[in-house]
């Protein structure tokens, strides 16, 4: 792992415009993705986690620019690609590859495996020859763990597990530097989704990715990352390395989180612990921290004051005013 | 076999061959065509012979069924049974040259609005409701009076004014599968959107297209019948299924001669409803919820 | 103790276009009064279809090919459509479903749907039945129950829609309840929430559940007796503790090892080869031996019997006592 960022995230925003209005102040926007600022590491694994509605899924489109950021700047290998325009995007889509939850709803039913996956080849490597082309997607296929016979078949023809493996080859066609993995095992089987899991580890270390893992399993994402970034309502929580972020999870959200999922042990049930209420509606999100209204240590200020990211440990922020107490002794209870 | 073996097509057609309406629609729609191409050679007379009153200077009008006419003759002295066989061919080129025209107009406005959208889409939805609420009857009426009424005019006509429904289905169905990850997918490893739109996207809405191919062809029909009728379709001598009933606007002709618009009649009933039989079961076929 | 519902040998078959295949085979398990059941299973596993068939919900082109569902004693089989109707469903049995979105009507006021199906079951007046409503919704965990009544479904929030459809289970007070997937479309923090109301409200209105996942994790939360099911059939049976510490088929040791633990780190995850065979193409034999290590010939060929093993049943050959192997 290096030490260079791949990928710099400033202050990005995107926010939907849910109602028109005449004024431009009346109008209701629905902030998706709310300041949020992270970087990644070449060769690291940063893993989103958060409930539905917290804006993982935008902020991976954002990034790769299938959705037009509202505000903020993404470096990415050094160079600011918040201001790509159509050709410059068309470059970036080289180095920077999306996977998808669903392997069924992202192949088109209607292409063979050998069209799915030399499609980024047809569009980038337009110097290849089609025989080329076919030696390719046969070692790609075989790099995910499929054989060359699969090339002429259709998407229906293979199992959930094999269509991600697909997936992924297609997703691999162009060495890419930058891997978005949104919720990529979520819609497989149990006994498939760690041989998924295992692939992307392997390739990983192979063709020396970097990975972004969104996904609102907290195993599989502990499994996966080196660091974790945790979303609330669309802003970030807490980011830490995956052993000290469920070791020692500071920012209430993240401790609610991790408790509450089951520790898959019949003897240990009692443990699980339970964190009333729900993620309010996006559109009605609180005024200061993002998470009061659920808070379990909630104080009077979290609902006016907005908490910043602070640092709380070794390469470990979290964004909650109990900590920023704790650090200035209490002088701010007043404030 | 003729499909290919790609299983949505595939199970389409097995769920087709068990609707035996569908099948039977199909039988006479088959046969309906291959009547009209061979009509030569089964008609006994040229379409536009006049026959006369044998020993006299007098056309042989409204003659009644006989072995030389099967179905009679009509006002001008002509036989009906060739007339309606000729009649075949044009209504039927009329009908598939004006679908094909709506069709490809239909499917590419259709595809531009749904998949480009914003001002696109707005611009030619407008353009779409003002086509429909555009008077065709007037619009032929004031054509035909302008130009000389040829066959291709009454093919245009029909053409332009019937893509609207095409193009609003062809919209909806982008609008769909434009949301589906494959798409998103395409975009994301750098696809240009001609090719997002001719590879991926049309591919996936040719069932509905095709249905609507059918039942287009089905309205076609009935339109170039109606306005033949009314005198600004296909203009005689050329015969055609709707100015062959052009006929029976004579009261004296409805109420006594049936055998002048009862078989043009008949065989438009029987082939609009046969593809609409078709129409219905490949609708039926496609979808995979049956 | 009371059996409450016992399903004997079940099997059902499903017509396709490809041919007729059995959704599930020989079926045969029983639930005990205030116990929880988990049927867990990957998709095509048949649990589905197991659930749906107690409640005799399966699809026009599937139908029971034979076996016996007695619940409170009484083979449901036996009974024509309308005294099922009449007297069991919704009444002893109800079902709460993986996406209430499509299980409650879009257009009827939360309130209406629930007071109608009370004074469906219960000989009360309008007023009782709403109270009834009321109570049930506050039982559920539904802040504010009277201003929800008047709302309409998609009002609600995921979490807040399967409290209702609970809270609809449960007005008729049924002996038995069927939860398929209930926690699968929400949220890990509402999901945990629900499975400790499920608990609660097992212990307050003395029911069974019949808890239908594919997560492992709720069944360590949540059962007292497990049943693994694999490509129709069950392959494995017993009281949950049993299961998790011992897993006797290689599919259930396979399932437990895949799941990512939070304590232990590991660099690779242990995995099942291939994947789970597409109902049209079931193996011979044991339909799990293409992805078994210890497939032998035999289970190529043959498919296994149950054994038994201390409190667990399993239907495999590893199990198979040694002198009767030959015979078998």
């Amino acid at each position: 792992m290096h030490d260079t960022p791949l990928l710099v995230v400033e202050n990005l925003n995107k926010h939907f415009l849910l109602h028109k209005a005449l004024k431009q102040e009346n109008a209701v926007y629905v902030k998706a993705v709310n300041n949020v600022s992270f970087s990644v590491k070449e060769g690291e694994t940063l893993g989103i986690v958060g409930e539905s509605g917290c804006g993982k899924s935008t902020l991976g489109r954002t990034l790769i620019k299938l959705l037009e950021p509202t505000s903020g700047t993404v470096f990415f290998e050094g160079k600011n690609i918040s201001t790509y325009g159509k050709h410059e995007l068309r470059i970036l889509r080289e180095r920077m590859q999306y996977i998808f939850q669903d392997p069924y709803s992202s192949m088109n039913p209607k292409m063979t495996i050998r069209d799915i996956v030399s499609e980024p080849l047809e569009n980038f490597r337009k110097d290849m020859s089609s025989s080329e082309r076919e030696e390719r997607v046969a070692e790609l296929l075989q790099l995910v763990g499929l054989s060359r016979e699969a090339m002429t078949r259709y998407p229906h023809e293979f199992s959930g597990g094999q269509r991600q493996r697909i997936v992924i080859a297609r997703g691999i066609a162009l060495n890419p530097r930058l891997l978005i993995c949104d919720e990529s095992v979520s819609a497989l089987d149990v006994s498939v989704q760690a041989q998924i899991i295992n692939l992307l580890q392997e390739l990983k270390q192979k063709l020396s990715l970097t990975y972004l893992f969104i996904s609102h399993d907290l195993r599989v994402v502990k499994f996966i990352s080196d660091r974790i970034m945790v979303l609330y309502l669309g802003e970030v929580m807490e980011i830490a390395p995956s052993s000290a972020l469920f070791e020692n999870p500071r920012h209430p959200y993240t401790q609610s989180l991790i408790g509450s999922i089951s520790k898959g042990d019949p003897r240990s049930r009692a443990e699980r612990h339970i964190l009333e209420g729900e993620i309010p509606n996006p559109m009605n999100a609180p005024k200061g921290c993002p998470f009061s209204s659920r808070c379990p240590v909630v104080m009077e200020r979290c609902h006016s004051e907005k908490p910043q990211l602070q640092s709380v440990g070794n390469d470990h922020v979290a964004a909650c005013l109990r900590l920023t107490q704790t650090i200035s002794q209490r002088t701010g209870d007043t404030v | 076999m003729l499909i290919k073996k790609n299983s949505f097509y595939d199970y389409a057609y097995r769920r087709f061959r068990r609707n035996k309406l569908a099948v039977i629609g199909t039988f006479i729609t088959l046969a309906f065509v291959l009547v009209a191409l061979v009509a030569p050679v089964l008609a006994p007379y040229e379409p536009s012979e006049f026959f006369f009153i044998e020993g006299q200077n007098v056309y042989n009008k409204y003659a009644s069924p006989s072995m030389e006419h099967l179905l009679g003759t009509d006002s001008l002295g002509r036989d009906v049974f060739s007339r309606l066989l000729y009649g075949a061919r044009v209504t039927m080129l009329v009908a598939l040259s004006a679908v094909i025209i709506s069709t490809v107009i239909g499917t590419i406005i259709g595809l531009v609005s749904g998949y480009f959208g914003k001002f696109l889409d707005a611009f030619f939805m407008r353009i779409v409701d003002i086509v429909i609420s555009f008077p065709v009857l007037f619009l032929l009426i004031s054509i035909s009076t302008i130009m000389d009424p040829s066959i291709w005019i009454v093919i245009l006509a029909i053409g332009l004014v019937s893509w609207t429904s095409t193009a609003r289905l062809v919209r909806g169905e982008v609008l769909r599968v434009k949301e589906l990850d494959y798409i998103v997918a395409a975009n994301a490893c750098g696809s240009s959107s001609l090719k997002i739109i001719v590879k991926h996207i049309l591919p996936n809405i040719l069932a509905p297209i095709m249905v609507q191919v059918t039942i287009g062809t089905a309205q076609a029909i009935l339109m170039e019948a109606s306005l033949s009728f009314l005198g600004v379709g296909v203009q005689q001598p050329t015969p055609s299924w709707g100015n062959m009933l052009m006929d029976a606007q004579k009261l004296l002709v409805l109420r006594d001669m049936p055998w002048i618009w009862i078989p043009p009649g008949m065989v438009t009933l029987l082939l609009v409803l046969a593809i609409y039989f078709v129409g219905d079961g490949l609708r039926d076929a496609f979808d995979p919820k049956q | 103790m009371n059996t409450i519902l016992e399903v004997k040998d079940l099997s059902v078959q499903f017509r396709t276009e490809e041919g007729s295949f059995h959704a599930i085979e020989h079926v045969s398990f029983s639930v005990q009064e205030q116990k929880t059941l988990a049927i867990v299973g990957e998709s095509g596993s048949g649990k589905s279809v197991t659930s749906l068939a107690i409640m005799q919900l399966i699809a026009e082109n599937g139908n029971i090919t034979g076996g016996e569902i007695f619940i409170d004693g009484q083979d449901i089989l036996k009974l024509s459509r309308k005294q099922v109707q009449h007297s069991i469903l919704g009444k002893k049995i109800s079902m709460i479903f993986q996406e209430p979105m499509t299980a409650l009507n879009p257009v009827i006021r939360i309130g209406e749907q629930i007071t109608e199906s009370i004074l469906e079951h219960q000989q009360v007046s309008k007023q009782e039945a709403r109270k009834i409503a009321l109570d049930t919704l506050k039982q559920v965990g539904i802040p504010s129950p009277e201003q929800r009544m008047k709302q309409y479904p998609h009002q609600l929030s995921g979490g807040m829609r399967q409290r209702v459809m609970i809270a609809m289970g449960l007005v008729t007070k049924p002996k038995i309840m069927i939860a398929d997937e209930p926690t699968t479309a929400l949220d890990v923090t509402i999901e945990a929430q629900i499975l400790n109301l499920l608990e609660e409200l097992k212990r307050t209105y003395k029911t069974s559940i019949l808890f239908v996942t594919h997560d492992l994790n709720i069944v360590a939360d949540i059962a007292d007796d497990v049943l693994v099911m694999y490509c129709g059939e069950v392959i494995e049976k017993g009281p949950v503790v049993d299961i998790f510490e011992h897993p006797r088929h290689p599919y259930t040791k396979g399932l437990l090892a895949t799941m990512p633990s939070l304590d232990q780190d590991e660099k690779v995850l242990p995995t099942i080869k291939g994947s789970v065979p597409n109902i049209s193409k079931r193996p011979q034999g044991c339909h799990f031996h293409p992805r078994c290590e210890h497939a032998t010939d035999q289970c190529r060929t043959t498919k296994p019997q149950t054994y038994q093993v201390g409190l667990q049943t399993v239907q495999c050959f590893l199990y198979a006592p040694k002198k009767e192997s030959s015979n078998a």
